[in-house]
C-alpha cells in the first residue's frame, strides 16, 4: 500500500520503482479480498492529541478494498503507458516522482483508518495534482488549454500549465479548509477522529450538531472537500484547465486518483449518516442536505454535458465528460437517502468503476492522438480510423460504454442512477440527468466522428504496444464487466454489491437490484439518438451552420463554460484584487502609514516644541504648568481614593 | 553540570559571540564560532525534553522579584526547538549572504555582525525559557537592541528610519508589556508566572488593566492588525538573514507569551473576550493575505504572509481550547522552519541576482535555480498547511479548534466559517501565485544559483521539517501532554 517516494533516485531505475510499488499495491489491494474479518485495521502509535493516541490506522472494508483494487488498477495500467508516453521528457524523474506520490496518496486516502490519515492522504492529491498539472511549467504555447486570445466578458479563456496548476491548489484547497472545519465540528460533537467510532457515534453527532441548530451547515463544510474534489458546481472550473497537464496525467487525475476522492469519501460517510439519522430520528437538515448532494449532482452533470458538446479540444471534452459523470455518481449518492440506500451507493460506485475503465481508456487513446496528429484540436485529427484501428476500436468500446449503451457497463450503472433518482421522487434532478444522457452519448459520438472520420491528411500510425495495449485492456474490461455485470440472480455487479454493503463498516440491508424496462427503453432511447444525431451529422463531417443569433449566442455560452469562469474572475478575483488594492493604498498607506509615521511623528514634534517653551524660564508659564500639575495630582489621588 | 543543563544551552552562544567578535579580522572562523555556538542548544534542547520531559534549572532567588529559572517544558519546547534550528542554520547562511552585502557596504566587520547575530539568537531563546516578568523582559530588550542594530548597520532602503521605526514600535510593545509585569507583580510580590503564583485572584479589580497591558504589548509584537504596519519596513529591509530570524521567530514569541501568560493565568477572563480575539485574528489573516496577494516586492510579500500566519496563530489562541493552544504552538515551529526556508529562498535572489526582488522582473526562475525553487515550494506547502510538511498539522488542529467553537456560536459561528474559507483559502492563493509568478512560465531572466553554503542550510530545515511531519509525536507528545495536565488544573 505504501507506495513512496520512488522517483529521484536514478533515471533509469524510477519508472521500474515506480511500477513495481504500484503493483505490489495492487496485488495487497485484490489479497485484501481474502481478509474474511473485514473491516480489518491495522495500526501503529502516531502521536497523542490531549491524552488520546492518534493512531497510524489502516482500515480495510469492503468499500476500501473495492475502491483500492481500482485505484491501483488503472493506475498501473497509466504508469505502463506513461514509460512510452513521457519517453524523453525533460522532467522526467520528477514526472515519476510525483506519480508515484500520487498514487500513494490516493490509496493512502482510500485505506485511512481515521480522517488524520486520510487528510494527509487528501492533500497529498491536491500537491501532486498541482505539480503535475503544472509539469511543464515553462509555459510553451502547444502546452496550453483553451483557445490563446480568446476572452470572455473580458476574462481570458485559456490557461497556461503553471496558471492551470494554481487554479487546482486554490480551488481544491478552498474547499478543502471548510471539510477540515467540518472535522472540527464533528470533534466537537464526539471527540474523536477514527472512522470506526466516528460510525458508532454518528447518531449522536447528528443530535448534538442538530441541537445547536448546526446540523447542516456542518454537512455541507464537511463534504465540501469532497465537492472540490471531485470538481462539482460551483468547484468544476479546475478540473477543466487541468487539462494542460500530460495525457497520462489527466489519465490518472479523471481515471484513477484525485476526482474519485470526493465519490469515495461521500460513499464512506453517506451509509453513516443515513442509518444514524433512520435511528435517532428523521432531521430535515438530513433530507435538506441529500437533496442538495442530489440536485448539485445534477446540475453538474447536464451543465458539464451541455458545454462538451461544443468544444473543440479532444482532452476538453473528455474533461467536460468527467465532471458530468462525477455529477452522475453525486445523484446516486443523494438519492441513497430516499431511495434504497444500499442500491444507490452501489450504482454510484459502480458508476465510479466504469468511469475509471473507459475514462482512462479514452484519455490515453486521446494522447497518441494528439502525439501523432500535433494538435490538442478534433478538426485537425482526421481520418484516425484508416491507420489507427486499435486505437479507434478501444476508443469506440469506451465511448459506446459513457453513452450508457448496453451491455457495455456504463449503461447498467447509470441506468441504475437515474432509476433510484426516480424512486427518490425529485423529478428535476431526473430531468437534468435525463438531458444529460442525451447529451453524453452526442457529444462523445460527435468527437469520435470528428477524430475518426474521412481520410487522413497526414501521416500517421498506432502508437507502440506499450501504449496501446493499456487501453485496449482497459476498453476491453469495460465491455467485459459490463457483459458479466447483470443476471437476474448473480452477476460480477451482484458480488461487489454484497462486498460493498455488507462488508464494509456499516452494514446495508440489501435488496435484489431491478430494472423497470419502460425506464430502461427510455434511457437507451435517449442515448441511441444523441448517438445517432452526432452519427448522421459528423461522419460525414458536416458542420452545423448556425444561422439565427440565438444559437450562436448559446453556442458561445456553452464554449465560454456557462461564462462561470469569467464570473469568477470578474468577481472573487479581481474582486479581492480590487479590495486589496484599495485597502493598500488608502488603508495601509493611506490610513496605518501615515497616522502612525507621519503624523504621529509630527504631533510629537509639535507637542515638543511647544513644551520647549516652557524650559525658558518664563515665570508665568511655569506657574499655569505648576498649578496644571498639581490638579492632575490631586484628581490622581482622589481617584485612587474613590476606588 | 546536568543540573545547569539549560544554563549551559544559553550561556554557549553568549560567549560564542563574544568570540566572534574577538576573531572579527577572520569571517570565516567568526561565522563557525557563531555558528557551533548555536548548534550547541539545538543539540541539548531535544537532550533535555526526551530525558527529562519537563525541565527546570535550579532557581536563583531574586528578593522582591520572585526568583529567576530557565523552564523548558512541553509547552515551549517546540518553541526553543524552532528557534534553535533556525538560528544555528541561518548563522551558516548568512556567511555567503553577508559576503556580498559587506561588498555593497564597502566595509566587512564580521565579528560585529556574528556578535549581533548570536545575542540576538540567544536573546530570543532566553526569552521563550523564562519563569519570571523580568527575565523576561531583560532578555526581551537584548534582542530587541541586537536585532535594531542589525537592521541599522546592515539593512537596506532608508535603514536608518527603518530600524529607527523598528525600535520605537517594538519598544512600545515591550513597555507597555512591562508596566502590566509590574503591576503584577508589586501586587503580588513576585514576578513570576511560572509557576501560577498561588496568590493570583489578590489582583483584584487590577486584572483588567494587567492582562490589557501585557496582551497589547504582546499584539505590538505580534504585528496583528492595526499595529502591523512596522513589519513590512523592518523584515523587508532588514539583511535577509535576519528577516529570516526576525519574521518567524522573533514575532511568533509574542504568541507564544500570550498562551503562556495569559491564557494559562488569566483563561477566565479572555473567555469573554472570545469573540473580539476570534474577529481580530479573522481580520489579521485576511488583511495580511490580501495584502500578501497585491505586493509585488518578494520580501514584502514574505512579511504580509507573516502578519497572515500570525493570524493563524492567534486564531488557535482565541478558540481558547486546549486543542486551539496546541496548534498556536505547533504554528510557532511550523511557520518558524517554512517561513526561515522561504527568506532564504529569496536571499538567494537579493545576494547572487543583483538584488532582484521585484516579482514583475522574475519568472521561469525554476529552470536556472532548480534547487531554490524546490525549497522554496516546500517552504509555501508549509505555510498552506500540505503534506508533508509540518504546517499540514498546524493548521489541521487550529481549523478543528475553530470547528469547535463555532459549533455554540450560532449565525456567528456560520458567519465566521465563511471568513475562514476566505482568509485560510488566500495562503495558498498568494503562495501559488507567487510560486507561479516568481518560478514558472516562460523564463524572463538566468539566474544564479545560490552557493551550497546557502542550499545545504536551507535544505537541512527543510528536511526537519519534513521528518518533523513523519515523526509528530517528538513535537505533540510533551505538548500535549502539558497542555492536557495544565487544563485539568484550571478546571
Amino acid at each position: 500500500m505504501a507506495a513512496a517516494a520512488a522517483g529521484l533516485l536514478s533515471k533509469k531505475a524510477a519508472p521500474f520503482l515506480s511500477m513495481g510499488s504500484i503493483f505490489v499495491s495492487l496485488a495487497v489491494s485484490v489479497a485484501s479480498f481474502a481478509i474474511s474479518s473485514m473491516p480489518y485495521t491495522v495500526s501503529a502509535p502516531w502521536f497523542y492529541l490531549l491524552g488520546s493516541g492518534i493512531r497510524f490506522s489502516m482500515l480495510v472494508d469492503g468499500l476500501s478494498a473495492v475502491m483500492g483494487s481500482v485505484v491501483a488498477f488503472v493506475s498501473f495500467l497509466i504508469s505502463v503507458y506513461s514509460y512510452k508516453y513521457m519517453e524523453n521528457d525533460w522532467g522526467w524523474t520528477r514526472y515519476w516522482f510525483f506519480f508515484t506520490f500520487f498514487v500513494g496518496s490516493m490509496l493512502l486516502l482510500v485505506f485511512a483508518g481515521n480522517l488524520v490519515v486520510m487528510l494527509v492522504g487528501w492533500e497529498g492529491t491536491t500537491l501532486a495534482s498541482y505539480a503535475l498539472i503544472g509539469h511543464w511549467y515553462t509555459d510553451e504555447e502547444e502546452r496550453w488549454v483553451g483557445d490563446p486570445g480568446r476572452k470572455a466578458l473580458g476574462v481570458q479563456m485559456w490557461s497556461t500549465p503553471s496558471q492551470a496548476g494554481v487554479r487546482a491548489m486554490v480551488f481544491t484547497s478552498l474547499a478543502d479548509v471548510g471539510f477540515i472545519v467540518g472535522i472540527g465540528m464533528l470533534y466537537y460533537a464526539s471527540h474523536t477522529l477514527s472512522l470506526l467510532s466516528i460510525e458508532r457515534n454518528m447518531g449522536t453527532i447528528i443530535q448534538v450538531l442538530n441541537s445547536k441548530g448546526m446540523l447542516l451547515p456542518f454537512l455541507i463544510a464537511f463534504t465540501m472537500g469532497a465537492f472540490g474534489k471531485s470538481a462539482q458546481f460551483p468547484f468544476h472550473e479546475w478540473l477543466v484547465t487541468a487539462m494542460t497537464g500530460p495525457t497520462s496525467i489527466s489519465a490518472l487525475i479523471h481515471a484513477a486518483t484525485m476526482v474519485n476522492a470526493g465519490v469515495y469519501f461521500l460513499l464512506r460517510f453517506a451509509p453513516m449518516i443515513i442509518v444514524a439519522s433512520a435511528a435517532v430520528g428523521a432531521y430535515s437538515a438530513v433530507s435538506s442536505f441529500f437533496t442538495y448532494v442530489l440536485i448539485i449532482g445534477a446540475l453538474t452533470a447536464f451543465m458539464m454535458a451541455s458545454m462538451a458538446i461544443t468544444s473543440n479540444e479532444l482532452k476538453l471534452i473528455l474533461a467536460y465528460s468527467t465532471s458530468s459523470q462525477l455529477g452522475y455518481m453525486f445523484m446516486g449518492i443523494g438519492a441513497a437517502y430516499f431511495a434504497v440506500p444500499s442500491i444507490a451507493l452501489f450504482a454510484s460506485m459502480s458508476h465510479l468503476i466504469s468511469q475509471a475503465l473507459f475514462k482512462a481508456a479514452m484519455f490515453m487513446a486521446a494522447g497518441v492522438l494528439i502525439h501523432e496528429y500535433s494538435s490538442r484540436y478534433i478538426k485537425d485529427m482526421k481520418g484516425a480510423w484508416n491507420e489507427m484501428k486499435i486505437t479507434g476500436i478501444a476508443f469506440a468500446l469506451a465511448a459506446l460504454s459513457l453513452a450508457g449503451i448496453p451491455p457495455l457497463s456504463g449503461f447498467w450503472d447509470k441506468d441504475l442512477i437515474l432509476e433510484v433518482t426516480l424512486e427518490s421522487g425529485n423529478i428535476v434532478a431526473y430531468v437534468l440527468g435525463a438531458l444529460g444522457a442525451f447529451l453524453t452519448a452526442f457529444y462523445i459520438f460527435r468527437a469520435f466522428s470528428i477524430v475518426f472520420s474521412g481520410k487522413p491528411e497526414k501521416e500517421v500510425k498506432e502508437g507502440s504496444p506499450i501504449e496501446w495495449v493499456p487501453y485496449l485492456l482497459l476498453s476491453l474490461a469495460t465491455l467485459l464487466f459490463g457483459v458479466f455485470w447483470y443476471y437476474p440472480n448473480g452477476g460480477l455487479s451482484s458480488y461487489i454489491y454484497s462486498v460493498i454493503s455488507t462488508r464494509s463498516i456499516v452494514v446495508l440491508p440489501t435488496e435484489a437490484i431491478t430494472f423497470n424496462p419502460a425506464d430502461v427503453a427510455l434511457s437507451v432511447g435517449i442515448s441511441l439518438v444523441g448517438l445517432g444525431l452526432a452519427l448522421g451529422i459528423y461522419l460525414k463531417r458536416r458542420e452545423l451552420a448556425l444561422k439565427s443569433g440565438a444559437l450562436i449566442a448559446l453556442r458561445n455560452f456553452l464554449y465560454d463554460r456557462w461564462l462561470i469562469n469569467a464570473i469568477y474572475y470578474r468577481v472573487f478575483v479581481n474582486g479581492l484584487q480590487w479590495i486589496a488594492g484599495g485597502l493598500r493604498s488608502y488603508i495601509e498607506f493611506g490610513a496605518f502609514d501615515r497616522f502612525y509615521h507621519v503624523y504621529v511623528p509630527r504631533a510629537i514634534t509639535w507637542v515638543a516644541d511647544k513644551l520647549r517653551g516652557y524650559q525658558k524660564g518664563e515665570i508665568s508659564r511655569l506657574l499655569i504648568t505648576m498649578l496644571f500639575g498639581a490638579l492632575i495630582m490631586a484628581l490622581f489621588v482622589l481617584i485612587v481614593m474613590v476606588m | 553540570m546536568i543540573g545547569y543543563i539549560t544554563e549551559v544551552a544559553l550561556a554557549i552562544p553568549f560567549v560564542g559571540g563574544l568570540a566572534a567578535l574577538a576573531l572579527n579580522g577572520r569571517g570565516k572562523a567568526a561565522m563557525w564560532a557563531s555558528a557551533i555556538s548555536l548548534l550547541i542548544p539545538l543539540i541539548i534542547v531535544p537532550v533535555a525534553v526526551l530525558a527529562y520531559g519537563s525541565y527546570y534549572s535550579p532557581s536563583i532567588a531574586m528578593p522582591g522579584l520572585g526568583y529567576f529559572q530557565l523552564v523548558l517544558d512541553g509547552l515551549n519546547w517546540p518553541v526553543a526547538l524552532g528557534i534553535a534550528v533556525v538560528t544555528f542554520l541561518i548563522s551558516i547562511y548568512s556567511w555567503p549572504y553577508m559576503n556580498v552585502r559587506f561588498e555593497e557596504l564597502g566595509r566587512k566587520s564580521w565579528g560585529l555582525y556574528y556578535f549581533l547575530y548570536t545575542y540576538f539568537s540567544a536573546g530570543m531563546l532566553g526569552i521563550v525559557l523564562s519563569n519570571n516578568f523580568i527575565l523576561f523582559y531583560i532578555f526581551l530588550e537584548l534582542s530587541l537592541i541586537t536585532s535594531f542594530l542589525l537592521i541599522a548597520l546592515y539593512g537596506y532602503g532608508n535603514r536608518q528610519r527603518i530600524s529607527f521605526i523598528y525600535l520605537i514600535w517594538t519598544h512600545l510593545g515591550g513597555f507597555m508589556f512591562l508596566i502590566g509585569g509590574f503591576i503584577y507583580g508589586f501586587v503580588l510580590h513576585t514576578f513570576n508566572f511560572i509557576p501560577v503564583p498561588p496568590g493570583i485572584s489578590s489582583l483584584g479589580y487590577l486584572i483588567g488593566p494587567v492582562v490589557l497591558l501585557i496582551t497589547l504589548g504582546l499584539l505590538i509584537k505580534m504585528a496583528v492588525f492595526g499595529v502591523h504596519v512596522w513589519l513590512p519596513y523592518a523584515h523587508a529591509e532588514a539583511p535577509t538573514p535576519v528577516s529570516a530570524l526576525l519574521s518567524p521567530a522573533m514575532i511568533g514569541i509574542g504568541g507564544y507569551a500570550i498562551i503562556r501568560i495569559d491564557y494559562f493565568l488569566f483563561r477566565g477572563l479572555l473567555l469573554s473576550y472570545r469573540p473580539l480575539l476570534i474577529a481580530l485574528s479573522v481580520v489579521t489573516i485576511i488583511y495580511g493575505g490580501l495584502m500578501a496577494l497585491k505586493e509585488n516586492d518578494f520580501k514584502r510579500l514574505l512579511a504580509y504572509s507573516s502578519v497572515a500566519q500570525m493570524g493563524y496563530m492567534l486564531m488557535g489562541i482565541a478558540t481558547l481550547t486546549p486543542l486551539g493552544i496546541v496548534g498556536a504552538i505547533l504554528q510557532f515551529f511550523a511557520h518558524a522552519v517554512g517561513k526561515s526556508i522561504l527568506f532564504s529562498s529569496s536571499g538567494v535572489l537579493i545576494a547572487k541576482n543583483n538584488n532582484l526582488r521585484d516579482i514583475n522582473k522574475m519568472g521561469g526562475l525554476a529552470k536556472s535555480m532548480p534547487y531554490t525553487s524546490a525549497l522554496a515550494l516546500l517552504g509555501f506547502m508549509d505555510i498552506s498547511g500540505l503534506p508533508p510538511t509540518f504546517g499540514f498539522f498546524s493548521k489541521l488542529f487550529i481549523l478543528i479548534a475553530v470547528g469547535e467553537v463555532l459549533v455554540g456560536m450560532g449565525w456567528g459561528g456560520i458567519a465566521l466559517l465563511a471568513f475562514v474559507l476566505i482568509g485560510f483559502g488566500l495562503t495558498p492563493a498568494y503562495s501559488f501565485v507567487a510560486m507561479k509568478r516568481i518560478f514558472f512560465g516562460p523564463q524572463k531572466l538566468k539566474a544564479v544559483e545560490g552557493d551550497l553554503m546557502m542550499l545545504v542550510p536551507m535544505a537541512i530545515i527543510a528536511a526537519i521539517m519534513l521528518i518533523a511531519f513523519a515523526f509528530p509525536g517528538l513535537l505533540f507528545n510533551p505538548l500535549s501532554a502539558y497542555v492536557k495536565q495544565l487544563v485539568v488544573m484550571m478546571v
